[in-house]
């Protein structure tokens, strides 16, 4: 508890011995919000037989759908009132926020109870409700003056200027001076928090609560809470943190988000429609300014070591006269402040303030578009002036499918990278030990000589190009003609090798496409989850949401991991597993299920080839031999299995914990065989659920083609006729044949067989297994290109580097892990000379000889037709459809397909339209502990970062959560060791070592170990071995031997 | 022939109103071999020693372990020590309620839910009520006669039974009947557990059979904890943390709930619907309790009343001792001042936010007492001539900022500017225009009853005192108290 008081929240024991009756999750249970247990709101305790119900508003009859409320009833006559703390978005997450029913603004006269809260009183037939009653008109004025005499109105230096809901509604009713004045006393205002992404300054909170309510209803994370009664009553914190920084923040930013006032705003937008005075700040206008416990840490550390003499004397000099500006700037802020306020009335200057707002919104850009991160594919606006993205705020409900109004930390606050001072704004040719700048025409042409030159010596299986999973369908679609009919190579993959391959392979082989079954909403509506290998709530934070409320309001959540991640505090079972030995559980469940004949034999009967290899298969799969096996305690799995097999849908999720393994295509299969056996695919509610990484590595690293074994939309690469259509778009005949992979590609260049590489927006010297041996290879390259936002770690190893666009500077497609195509909106220009993806690739393809005649792309949505059209799964989408539609999901074969939701309704993607069980062999990891390398490593990523974090690694607000590399060691195995929490080890394998800080935690089990991979300095794959899983090529990256010791501090 | 709880010989009886009872206790056992009865509160402005033979009892005040041996050693060798006492009174021997002298606190008014309080011993359960009733003809019953809740801390507060049991018993999800015997402003409940606990939970268990329930909660001070587990069976006792706030029913819930910070609970619908852990719950006073039990168990009640039954006055303030006096609806409130000795003229009627006024020549029921603005909590606090009004009213102004739960802005806000605006009184400011507005705004669209009735005492001060407010604006005090006025 963040307040003074001791005997404030000393909690009465609750009544023991009577029944709570309320599902939660074991995390949802130790939530203390602060608030009241409260009825379900009218909208969603209506009961859906009734039918709608006839009102009278304001002398109008309406009708409302069951569950309107009254506020409903006066939106349908037309009629208005203010309903300040209610928030206005009419979506199901919508929904867990209030109503509150706090501020009373919304009160009308009605016939029956007098006056009452529209928001939140059920409409009911008959009901007479008159708005403009005088008591009912007064009282609203009254309370929403009450509001303003406890709000900090300081709307010029506000952060939400022009943008704030109680200022609009103030000027709306016509406040010009508020009966019950402000909160202008400046010895009351409590301090503004700017210590983490949001500033939060209490002074402007109007306690309608959205921000508690979004942070425990719809984040589902139980940070903020509220304190206090009477006059102290405040939003604080959950634990005992003082402030945001301190406090178990997650930084989503939804808070932020539902906030209508200046009280939260993101850091970004802080001085975006303030007046543009120096000093006109919300900082310097509430004056005092609080500090986390990590400032206070730093702060204590003299600031000066290191200097001394009159380096030392000009650096406190500096410091000094730095705060005496800055104190002169608040004092002349103060004083203006005062001075309007003596002369001003309010309303005059709500005037000025929202003129001011409105102006420098005016300047302001907002641009819709899909993140760039992960394949959830958020959607929200960017504010960005010229130069920067200055913040992220909702979009409509229609334009956000995936997301509506959730964000997490890196689609809400990663934007710092695009504006760095170490952005590529030139191309870059290799010279000597370093670079040295070029024009684009230089850089362009040797880039063609080069790759010309390797080709017409050594073959055109000697070349092999990356394609991005970050860059548009457009800029992908392009890269794989290039390769195939510029080039003339086979060998065009793309790191999607690394992460979902053997997803790919397992589900074509099972259920026809390699791609999620279902849909968000589907994983949104699951009776029940098997969630194995996904760390949800940090790969896929808004998914994960979506997740936790479901389970939170009663569905069944197993989750099996080797470590306890943040989706497991939610599970109704975790099964700590061994890394590398998932097969053992996964077929025990099978078996388990058929021998007590839960499976769903009609649906296996009639939809599935194989069932008995699948039985013979998974005979030996006791629960004991699983336990054995395992370590998952044979009661648990039978429990386990027993859920899966009774409920009524199941959706199966994973990620890279089934996926990065030698044997990651029978872990699938595995997953899939139960899917199947369960009868849960081609059902809503139900499927299998591979979250997938990338912003678009579902099309750009899939759909499209960008893969050596298949033609844009999956399309055999070994089929003449396919071959015989895209001879006839391009202008020439893509090579026939099966090209290498990225491991492949890697050997072959070890091997020296490839000899010219195209990288195109990936970093394989850190994603690579065994990177001494990757970064090796690309040494060894004659020529190795790479196109890029940054001077990455492999583009250290670059003969030519291109500079190219980041996300937020593209237009163009993404699709996202539920196949659904989603329009890129274009904020900035790229810095400098960089240029977008596509405009290099067309120049590239027109400097360099080859047969298929010369590109002229006016722009990504003349290339969209073209893949359109080549691409059967998304034949019928423009990019004029997916505006209109808000986005649309693949299999859309014509203009007339409204897309599809989840698949094989009717039937599999096989020709007999049956699914397959492909029955698992046990599997091993590559490398089991020995004496000398006796714990298991496995990596995976935190919340802050991605992947590489070429991007993340170049933002503020997550550096400053996220600084650095770790190891996660169990208390036991640390104390075994002897390392203490904090201490720098030394982590080696067989490949090599690295020195990181030891986070000693329980999260992973006992002799395992966990470092994430997104950093360069004490990278994990310095670590890992390229042991491949034959099927798809995937490294396993999530099992290897290592040994771990304190690192010798003398 | 006797009924649970009520002896057939010679009995002593000491009240546990009496100061040191172990003392007096311990003093009379050990000179007379005579039953000793710890009961309850009796309601009287004194604590009573009662000695009781062949249908005989002398009724004594004020017990001292002196005075109580000697009137043992009476009663067992003499016959009834009737010299000093306050009363004495012949009476069926069966009788089992305390029996009421000709004058005297304890006859004004009338004794039916009073009746055995301070007479039959508390820890002994009485006969079951239920044992004779169908539950489902109850419901009818109560419909017919109009039967209301007495006390805030009541979910039928002033209102009808029948409406919300019927609430309850359509409402989705287990019922649950929660006593409410923990509202700190209104201690008569608490008086009722201590002397009648048995009789207030068989009336709970009555209710959770007509509604379907089959866990009743006890929510009780510190005091009525231990009364109340003696008798409860399955009933589950839980203290109460000492809060006004709590007074109010779904505060109290959240209590019940182990919510480490108490405020108000949205309504519609109310906790009738959606109370303890969302269960359908009906909460009810002790008082609320006895009246059904007193009709069910046969008294008459006249449905034609606006507000059928008794209700019960606690008599406190400027007075030598307070009482609890219990009076049927049509009796003016008046009448509870004979239970009392007092000087005082003005008074506050309704509690913490009752009313204020000079008059209390209103009868005793629910509507009549709204109707003149008074509050029907059930408390009458007399004011002397030492007592200001103007202080009084700003008391409990300060009193509703303070301890507002903080979740609604018309009482959070409402509450302080109220004070606030009192308080410039003092400065020579009085606003009465916004001082009555903001009675209004918070009297109708605070989010409970907490902030509904916070302003009734500014309320019904301007209306009845006015000019007192003008004489302090302009540096005066009437009553003489308000020292250092500018």
């Amino acid at each position: 508890m963040s307040t003074d008081d001791p005997d404030a929240g000393t909690p009465t024991p609750r009544v023991p011995d009577i029944e709570d009756p309320r599902p939660s999750t074991p995390l949802t249970e130790t939530f203390r919000t602060g608030t009241a247990n409260d009825p379900p709101r009218p909208e969603r305790s209506a009961d859906p037989e009734d039918g709608p119900t006839t009102l009278t508003v304001d002398g109008e009859t309406v009708v409302v759908p069951p569950g309107g409320t009254l506020l409903d009833a006066i939106e349908a006559a037309g009629s208005d009132v203010p309903a300040l703390c209610h928030y206005d978005r009419d979506t199901e997450a919508a929904e867990e926020i209030g109503p509150r029913t706090t501020c009373r603004t919304c009160v009308v006269e009605t016939d029956e109870d007098g006056l009452v809260a529209a928001c939140s009183t059920p409409a009911t037939d008959g009901a007479v409700v008159e708005t403009d009653a005088a008591e009912a008109a007064e009282a609203r004025e009254h309370n929403l003056e009450l509001v303003l005499s406890d709000h900090n109105l300081r709307c010029t230096t506000c952060g939400k200027n022009g943008r704030c809901e109680l200022q609009d509604t103030s000027i709306e009713e016509g406040i010009t001076h508020p009966r019950y004045g402000v909160l202008d006393d400046r010895g009351e205002y409590e301090p503004l928090d700017p210590t983490g992404a949001i500033d939060i300054d209490r002074n402007k909170c109007i306690l309608c609560n959205r921000c508690v309510e979004a942070c425990n209803d719809v984040q589902v994370e139980g940070v903020l809470r509220v304190e206090g009664t009477g006059e102290d009553t405040r939003i604080g914190f959950q634990s005992d943190a003082e402030t945001m920084a301190d406090s178990t923040c997650v930084s989503c930013g939804h808070c932020a988000t539902v906030c209508p006032t200046g009280s939260l705003v993101e850091g970004g937008l802080v001085d975006a429609t303030t007046m543009p005075l120096p000093g006109f700040t919300q900082r310097n206008s509430v004056g005092s300014v609080l500090e986390s416990e990590q400032e206070k840490d730093r702060a204590e550390s003299d600031p000066d070591e290191g200097l001394s003499g009159v380096a030392r004397f000009m650096e406190q000099a500096k410091r000094t006269a730095g705060s005496a500006a800055e104190s002169a700037l608040r004092t002349g802020e103060h004083v203006a402040e005062d001075i309007a306020a003596g002369v001003f009335s309010e309303g005059i200057l709500f005037g000025i303030a929202k003129r001011v707002g409105d102006a420098r919104l005016d300047r302001l850009d907002r641009t819709e578009t899909t993140c760039g991160y992960c394949a959830v594919g958020c959607r929200f606006e960017l504010y960005s002036d010229d130069d920067r993205v200055l913040g992220v705020r909702a979009t409509d409900p229609d334009a956000a499918p995936a997301n509506d109004f959730s964000t997490c930390v890196k689609g809400k606050f990663g934007y710092g990278f695009i504006e760095r001072d170490d952005r590529l704004e030139k191309p870059l040719i290799r010279d000597g030990d370093g670079f040295r700048e070029a024009s684009w025409e230089e850089a362009l042409d040797v880039v063609a000589e080069e790759l010309e030159g390797i080709r017409s010596e050594h073959g055109t299986d000697a070349l092999a190009c990356f394609a991005s999973s970050k860059c548009t369908n457009e800029e992908d679609y392009l890269m794989q003609k290039f390769a195939r009919v510029v080039l003339g190579t086979k060998n065009i993959d793309n790191c999607a090798r690394l992460c979902h391959s053997s997803t790919v392979a397992a589900l074509s082989e099972t259920v026809g496409y390699g791609a999620m079954s279902n849909s968000i909403e589907d994983v949104a509506n699951a009776d029940c989850y098997l969630f194995s290998g996904t760390n949800t709530t940090e790969s896929h934070p808004v998914l994960a949401t979506k997740v936790k409320r479901n389970v939170r309001n009663g569905a069944d959540l197993v989750v099996v991991d080797p470590r306890k991640v943040g989706i497991a505090e939610h599970a109704d079972q975790y099964l700590r597993s061994k890394p590398g030995y998932d097969i053992a559980w996964l077929n025990g469940m099978a078996r388990y299920i058929i021998e007590r004949n839960l499976h769903d034999a009609e649906f296996v009967t009639e939809h599935v080839h194989d069932f008995d290899a699948l039985r013979r298969k998974v005979e030996p799969f006791t629960p004991e031999e699983v336990e054995r096996l395992t370590d998952i305690p044979a009661e648990e799995l039978r429990t386990a299995a027993e859920r899966i097999a009774s409920a009524d849908s199941v959706v199966f999720g994973w990620a890279m914990g089934l996926t990065q393994h030698s044997h990651g295509t029978n872990n699938v299969r595995a997953m899939a065989n139960l899917a199947l056996l369960t009868g849960n695919v081609g059902e809503p509610n139900a499927g299998l659920s591979p979250f997938r990484g990338h912003n678009n590595v579902q099309g750009g690293g899939g759909d499209m083609g960008t893969l050596p074994n298949v033609l844009p939309g999956y399309q055999d690469v070994t089929d003449p006729e396919v071959l015989d259509s895209f001879e006839e778009s391009w202008g020439a005949r893509p090579p026939e044949g099966l090209g290498l992979t990225v491991p492949e590609t890697f050997e072959a260049v070890h091997d020296g067989d490839v000899r010219g590489l195209y990288v195109m927006g990936e970093n394989p010297a850190l994603s690579e297994p065994d990177i001494g041996h990757a970064e090796t290879a690309l040494e060894k390259t004659d020529f190795l290109v790479v196109q890029d936002l940054f001077m990455t770690e492999t583009a250290e190893h670059a003969d030519v580097v291109l500079p190219a666009a980041a996300f937020a500077e593209k237009s163009g497609t993404f699709t996202n892990t539920e196949r659904r195509v989603q329009r890129v909106g274009k904020a900035l220009d790229p810095p400098g000379a960089a240029r977008q993806d596509w405009e290099i690739l067309q120049s590239l393809a027109n400097r360099i000889e080859h047969d298929a005649g010369r590109w002229s792309y006016g722009d990504p949505t003349e290339i969209f037709e073209e893949l359109t059209e080549m691409t059967p799964i998304y034949g019928g989408m423009s990019h004029d459809r997916i505006e209109r539609e808000g986005g649309i999901q693949w299999p859309c074969p014509d203009a007339d397909h409204p897309g599809t939701r989840f698949l094989y309704e009717d039937g599999f993607n096989f020709a007999d339209g049956k699914a397959r069980f492909v029955p698992a062999d046990m599997g091993e990891p590559g490398e089991v502990p020995d004496e000398t390398y006796p714990l298991t490593l496995t990596s995976g990523r935190v919340l802050y970062h991605f992947h590489t974090g070429t991007l993340t690694r170049r933002v503020e607000e997550i550096t400053d959560h996220v600084p650095e590399s770790f190891v996660e060691i169990h208390p036991e195995t640390a104390a075994a060791l002897d390392i203490a929490d904090g201490q720098t080890v030394r982590v080696e394998s067989e490949r090599g070592h690295i020195e990181v800080r030891a986070e000693v935690t329980d999260r992973p089990g006992k002799g395992v170990v966990f470092i994430p991979m997104h950093f360069a300095d004490g990278a994990v794959n310095t670590l890992t071995g390229e042991h491949y899983d034959p099927t798809s090529g995937i490294p396993e990256y999530k099992v290897a031997s290592v040994r771990i010791e304190p690192v010798k501090t003398d | 022939m006797s009924s649970p709880g009520v002896d057939p010989g010679p009995t002593i009886r000491v009240t546990a109103d009496t100061l040191d009872r172990p003392a007096i206790i311990e003093a009379i056992e050990a000179v007379a071999d005579v039953p000793v009865r710890r009961v309850g509160p009796a309601g009287t402005p004194a604590p009573l020693s009662l000695y009781t033979a062949d249908g005989r009892t002398a009724i004594h005040t004020d017990p001292r372990p002196e005075s109580a041996s000697q009137a043992a050693r009476s009663l067992e060798n003499d016959g009834l020590p009737t010299d000093d006492a306050h009363a004495v009174v012949e009476h069926d021997p069966a009788i089992t309620a305390l029996p009421v002298p000709e004058s005297g606190p304890v006859s004004v008014g009338t004794r039916q839910v009073l009746g055995p309080c301070g007479w039959v011993d508390p820890t002994v359960r009485p006969a079951s009520v239920i044992d004779d009733i169908e539950p489902d003809t109850v419901l009818d019953r109560i419909d017919g006669v109009g039967l209301r809740g007495r006390g805030r801390a009541d979910g039928a507060s002033d209102g009808s039974l029948s409406a919300l049991w019927n609430r309850t018993i359509e409402a989705d999800g287990e019922p649950v009947v929660v006593v409410h015997a923990a509202d700190t402003d209104c201690r008569t409940d608490e008086l009722l557990c201590r002397s009648v606990p048995g009789h207030v939970l068989d009336s709970a268990r009555l209710v959770a059979e007509v509604v379907g329930a089959d866990d009743v909660v006890a929510l009780a001070t510190e005091q009525s904890v231990a009364p109340l587990e003696a008798v409860a069976d399955d009933a589950v006792v839980h203290p109460a943390p000492e809060s006004f706030l709590v007074g109010e029913p779904t505060m109290a819930l959240e209590a019940l709930e182990g919510n480490d910070r108490i405020e108000a609970r949205r309504r519609p619908p109310g906790p009738e619907e959606w109370g303890l852990y969302g269960r359908p719950t009906v909460v009810h006073t002790p008082r609320t309790l006895l009246q059904l039990r007193k009709l069910l168990a046969g008294e008459e009640f006249d449905p034609e009343s606006a507000d059928p039954g008794t209700r019960l006055v606690s008599v406190r303030g400027a007075v030598a001792a307070p009482a609890v006096v219990e009076l049927r609806t049509d009796t003016a409130l008046s009448r509870a001042l004979s239970a009392v000795e007092t000087a005082g003229d003005r008074y506050v009627v309704g509690g913490q936010f009752g009313g204020v006024t000079d008059s209390l020549d209103v009868p005793v029921s629910a509507p009549a007492l709204s109707a003149s603005g008074l509050g029907t909590e059930g408390i009458v606090e007399v004011l002397d001539s030492e007592d200001c009004i103007v202080a009084t009213v700003g008391e409990r102004a300060a009193f509703a900022r303070e301890e507002n739960c903080g979740r609604c802005v018309p009482c959070r806000e409402g509450s302080k500017q109220l004070h606030e605006t009192l308080r410039a009184v003092y400065d020579g400011e009085f606003d009465p225009d916004t001082l009555r507005a903001l009675s209004r705004v918070m009297g109708k669209t605070s989010l409970c009853a907490f902030g509904k009735a916070a302003v009734r005492p500014v309320r019904t001060a301007l209306e009845a005192f006015e000019p007192e407010f003008r004489a302090h604006a302009e540096g005066r005090c009437p009553a003489g108290a308000c020292g250092g006025l500018r």
